[in-house]
């Protein structure tokens, strides 16, 4: 890891600012540089003693810190896992998630082949033939076609790949950080469409997740997909397209209201000519504008990469980029004061982002009561989390499809803006359908459980309807009605659901949830409803329960013994009745509020 | 106005408590919220794919049109004549016999500046309403929705049947309802078990606390899956819905409008629109079936009484070019026709159509009537909600409702 120290930056400005004014021949506002140095060298002596954060001890680091922990700088983990981790105490805990790992899987892109060079063979071979414009036009559109589904194909098993990093991958802290990365660095496979680019980008994105932050924005800035993503070819010297200037001043440095309108129309003349041809970085000479800009106070010939340096010497970026962690690891917007803290802590270590995770990661505020279990799962951390604290190993296709019926389809970000975290994951019907992947996961929700629900077909929610106060006299039976043929179809049509076509699918290869989840509880000592529930709550939420939620629990438990008669012996006795009964359990925590957060 | 309501009737009702009725009725007895009546009702109906708009409302009183498609053009004499300029393809018998009746209002050339001829930016245009896109924030029905609502929410107002949410209803403070199936609207499984937690209040958006908002938001889906799926079970068509999903979604969106549940903006769609090559055979099909299901749907309201407060809208991301290509289909393009249908609707052609022959650079026309002019027209008139609040400017309105005071 290289540590650059501050003078090193003022060092940098001065020498591309130099470059600039040498390279444009004359013009050269030796104010603006005057005042990127002082910025820098203000910061440099800030950095000299930065206030120190307050700790977290040992002896608070205990297994809740430690899950916590796990649940945000990696992706969650069991109570075992957490209590593992607790014994090593805070600083040696961060260390060992934050250690390099180096054994990856590697994945294997296909053929690189080109759309145009399959239609380029198709129409050869189809004009030897002697055929005709249309069936030359049409074999295009089979060939376009099926390079489409292809290249879907490809993506597919690249996010499968990565999701089995996610769920069972040896380096968390690195594909939590891709993720953060991705959402930061958007780019869409709907807008970019093709599947090797979005992958390396993605793996630029991976390689570098724990690296320098500048090294990552000057990568990216380079990135056939993000080039594609935000029109860079339609940038040229006589008609500059704005779009990716913006995006980086607004989203990926600065954040709103930290550059003027005029340095997004310099910044998107210096990055005139930066475009991607076969899926390499080009910089094309002829559509550069090499005219003079002015920049941030800074004049010059300036080309994108003084503008990413220029962007890089500011206070207000490094701090922008510590808000935006704080604000993905904590799940709230953090303080100024943190902010600014945060953003010397990573200005003064060279942008390298692993000695900012490594102070988070023992800030004492990062495990306050108003952190812990207080994040809204997204979809991804809901799918996976759960998996890994329930010890269940999903079809990766079951966790990227679950995570996407929920909102977060992975390389499809909704907007470049990413995603929006928190309550913005929740309606009515992604509420619900948590409950029932949480379901799928521990194996008590099935295809049989949406098409068989009594009120599919079969009348139980078909009454007369008597007006709204005579409801409560209504009996199942009262006023059966025969299903109507819309009904019919409807019960039908339930079969094409996404999700039940997807549990159809794991239903035909077999696939059931590797886990005994009563031998667990029994294992920790639960020998009756209460420590069952307590012990699988432990297990499986990240929040405590409220009183009420305990006690219906509970209710739930012993009632469901009552129906199948059973005594509370049951959890000692290890059938499969108690298999059952804790399943479907964890299946109605999973559904609950508790459920949501992390 | 916060509604409490049922649970506990319905659940009794639909035999899901037994076993446990004497715990639950004491956890969970509720009334029924107030029917809510007379409300208007907007239900979109999106064409995805780009609609060949030449080939719905056909120019044929311009031989341009002929010129342009000697391979996909509709005879002249199987168009249904409006206005002796324009008239419907063959395929929408029905809708031509709702234009009779002065039901059926068709605005021609609808478009916007500078048209992108991406599927999914200009899509992303119509569900905004602005030319930024999704950068610019919420849909327009999101934008629509604040502005009649505020923060008093109730989950079932916003409602998409299909399987993935149009950004048109993206809206943080509303959340739409949004159904492939309404049957599997629900928890699965376990939905007797939860029904015996405590729950929040709905709507608790305005709370600090996680806990809060997200028993808020089990309350609504709660209320919300049993009004949902009570509401299509105990439906009963008087018309005959054809099989397929557009029909089928839209006798969904009938049954929820009749239950009176609160549902204020409906939205399906119906897709493959992208007719590159060998349109002719695919684009009718989709047409008869839009036909038949509008038909079916418009007919429905009217049989139950539900038919004066819903406005249904039509719309493409945008139209197609207006010379045919090689393979017999047509390629991505500009301006197209939309369709606003309903009992208080004011029938007749609007706007004016572009040229066939003044083409831009690509040859594509030029659009005649700003689309959110429609959507701003539907805003003031329709929903009493003054316009620029929802779209972010001012479009000249159309004479498409009745004007009404705001």
């Amino acid at each position: 890891m290289q540590i650059v120290q501050p003078f090193v930056l003022t060092a940098a400005v001065a020498a591309y600012s130099a470059f600039a004014s040498v390279a444009s021949g004359a013009t050269f506002d030796v104010s603006g540089v005057a005042r990127a140095s002082a910025t820098v060298l203000a910061t440099g002596s800030a950095s000299v003693a930065p206030a120190v954060v307050d700790r977290i001890t040992a002896r608070d680091f205990d297994a809740a810190a430690a899950e916590h922990l796990l649940n945000r700088a990696g992706f969650g983990g069991t109570t075992l896992e957490a209590e593992r981790l607790a014994r090593l105490g805070p600083e040696a805990a961060v260390a060992l998630l934050l250690e390099p790992v180096r054994l990856v899987d590697p994945f294997f892109l296909g053929e690189d082949t080109s759309y145009r060079d399959l239609r380029r063979a198709s129409d050869a071979r189809l004009e030897e033939m002697g055929a005709s414009e249309k069936e030359i036009q049409d074999a295009r559109r089979r060939v376009r076609a099926d390079f489409r589904k292809n290249d879907r194909r490809q993506l597919a098993t690249y996010a499968n790949w990565w999701v089995a990093r996610m769920v069972s991958g040896d380096d968390p802290v690195r594909d939590r950080m891709t993720l953060f990365w991705t959402g930061l660095f958007t780019s869409s496979f709907q807008e970019v469409k093709n599947s090797r680019l979005i992958i390396e980008q993605h793996q630029l994105l991976r390689d570098g997740a724990l690296g320098s932050y500048a090294d990552l924005l000057r990568g990216i800035a380079r990135d056939p997909a993000m080039l594609e993503y935000l029109d860079a070819a339609s940038n040229k010297k006589q008609s500059p397209n704005e779009n990716f200037a913006r995006e980086l001043l607004e989203l990926f440095s600065l954040g709103e209201g930290h550059y003027a309108e005029a340095d997004i129309v310099a910044a998107a003349r210096a990055f005139t000519g930066w475009t991607d041809r076969n899926g390499e970085f080009q910089f094309n000479r002829r559509q550069h504008d090499r005219g003079e800009k002015t920049f941030m106070g800074v004049t010059g010939d300036l080309d994108g990469d003084d503008v990413l340096e220029i962007v890089l010497a500011q206070d207000r970026c490094a701090e922008y980029i510590a808000g935006r962690l704080l604000e993905y690891f904590e799940g709230r917007a953090p303080s100024e004061a943190r902010v600014r803290h945060y953003g010397r802590v990573l200005r003064s270590a060279g942008y390298e982002i692993r000695p900012v995770l490594e102070e988070l990661f023992v800030d004492r505020a990062f495990y306050s009561d108003a952190v812990v279990g207080q994040r809204i799962a997204s979809p991804l951390d809901f799918m996976i989390g759960h998996a890994r604290r329930i010890g269940v190993d999903p079809p990766t296709g079951l966790v990227a499809a679950g995570a996407s019926s929920l909102g977060e389809t992975l390389f499809h970000p909704p907007s470049v803006k990413g995603w929006d975290p928190g309550r913005a994951w929740i309606t009515t019907t992604t509420f619900m359908q948590r409950g029932n992947l949480a379901g799928v996961l521990v194996g008590t929700v099935g295809s049989q459980e949406f098409l068989t629900a009594p009120e599919l077909g079969d009348g139980e929610l078909v009454e007369e309807s008597q007006g709204a106060d005579a409801m409560e006299g209504e009996m199942m039976g009262d006023a059966m009605m025969e299903p109507t043929a819309a009904a019919r179809r409807r019960a039908q049509s339930a079969r094409k659901d996404d999700l039940v076509r997807l549990l159809d699918r794991m239903e035909d290869l077999g696939w059931q949830p590797l886990l005994n989840l009563s031998a667990r509880a029994a294992r920790l000592g639960a020998t009756n409803d209460a420590e069952v529930v307590d012990l699988l709550a432990r297990e499986v939420l990240a929040v405590e329960l409220s009183a009420e939620t305990r006690a219906e629990l509970l209710a739930f438990v012993a009632e469901e013994r009552a129906v199948a008669s059973l005594t509370e012996d049951v959890w000692t006795s290890g059938v499969a009745d108690a298999e059952h009964l804790a399943r479907r359990l964890v299946h109605l925590m999973l559904s609950l509020p508790e459920g949501q957060l992390h | 106005m916060e509604r409490r309501h049922f649970l506990m009737g319905s659940l009794a009702a639909s035999g899901l408590l037994l076993g446990r009725d004497a715990r639950a009725a004491g956890a969970l007895r509720g009334l029924f919220g107030p029917r809510r009546e007379g409300q208007p009702i907007l239900v979109l109906v999106e064409l995805s794919g780009g609609n060949d708009g030449l080939n719905t409302l056909v120019p044929h009183g311009d031989d341009a049109y002929y010129r342009a498609r000697r391979v996909i053009a509709h005879p002249r004499a199987d168009v249904l004549d409006l206005d002796g300029y324009v008239g419907l393809a063959p395929q929408l018998k029905r809708l031509r016999a709702e234009y009779d009746e002065g039901r059926l209002a068709v605005v021609q050339g609808a478009g916007y500046p500078q048209p992108n001829r991406s599927h999914f930016k200009s899509m992303e245009i119509w569900h905004t309403g602005r030319a930024s896109g999704r950068e610019s924030g919420p849909g327009w029905i999101g934008h629509l929705a604040n502005e009649l609502w505020k923060d008093d929410v109730d989950p079932n107002r916003l409602v998409h049947v299909g399987s993935q949410l149009p950004y048109s209803l993206q809206s943080r403070r509303h959340p739409a309802v949004n159904l492939q199936v309404p049957e599997n609207y629900r928890w699965a499984g376990n939905e007797e078990d939860i029904a015996m937690f405590e729950t929040g209040s709905s709507g608790a958006g305005g709370s600090d606390s996680q806990l809060d908002f997200l028993r808020g938001v089990m309350q609504d889906a709660r209320a919300s899956s049993l009004e949902v799926r009570r509401a299509v079970a105990r439906y009963r068509p008087v018309a005959e819905y054809p099989d397929e999903s557009l029909a089928q979604s839209l006798a969904v969106c009938a049954a929820l409008i009749d239950a009176q549940i609160g549902c204020q903006v409906l939205s399906v769609q119906q897709r493959s629109y992208d007719t590159h090559a060998n349109q002719l055979g695919s684009h009718a099909s989709l047409l008869e079936e839009l036909d038949a299901s509008l038909a079916a749907f418009t007919a429905d309201l009217r049989a139950k009484g539900n038919d004066s407060q819903v406005c249904v809208l039509a719309f493409s991301e945008f139209g197609r070019r207006v010379s045919e290509n090689a393979s017999g289909g047509t390629d991505h393009g500009t301006a197209g026709p939309m369709f606003v249908l309903g009992s208080g609707v004011r029938g007749g052609v609007h706007g004016t159509h572009p040229s066939l022959t003044e083409l831009d650079e690509r040859g594509d026309m030029t659009f005649g009537t700003d689309f959110r002019s429609v959507y701003g027209t539907i805003v003031e008139r329709h929903f009493g909600v003054r316009p620029e609040r929802v779209l972010g400017a001012r479009y000249p309105s159309l004479d498409l409702l009745p004007t009404r005071k705001v």
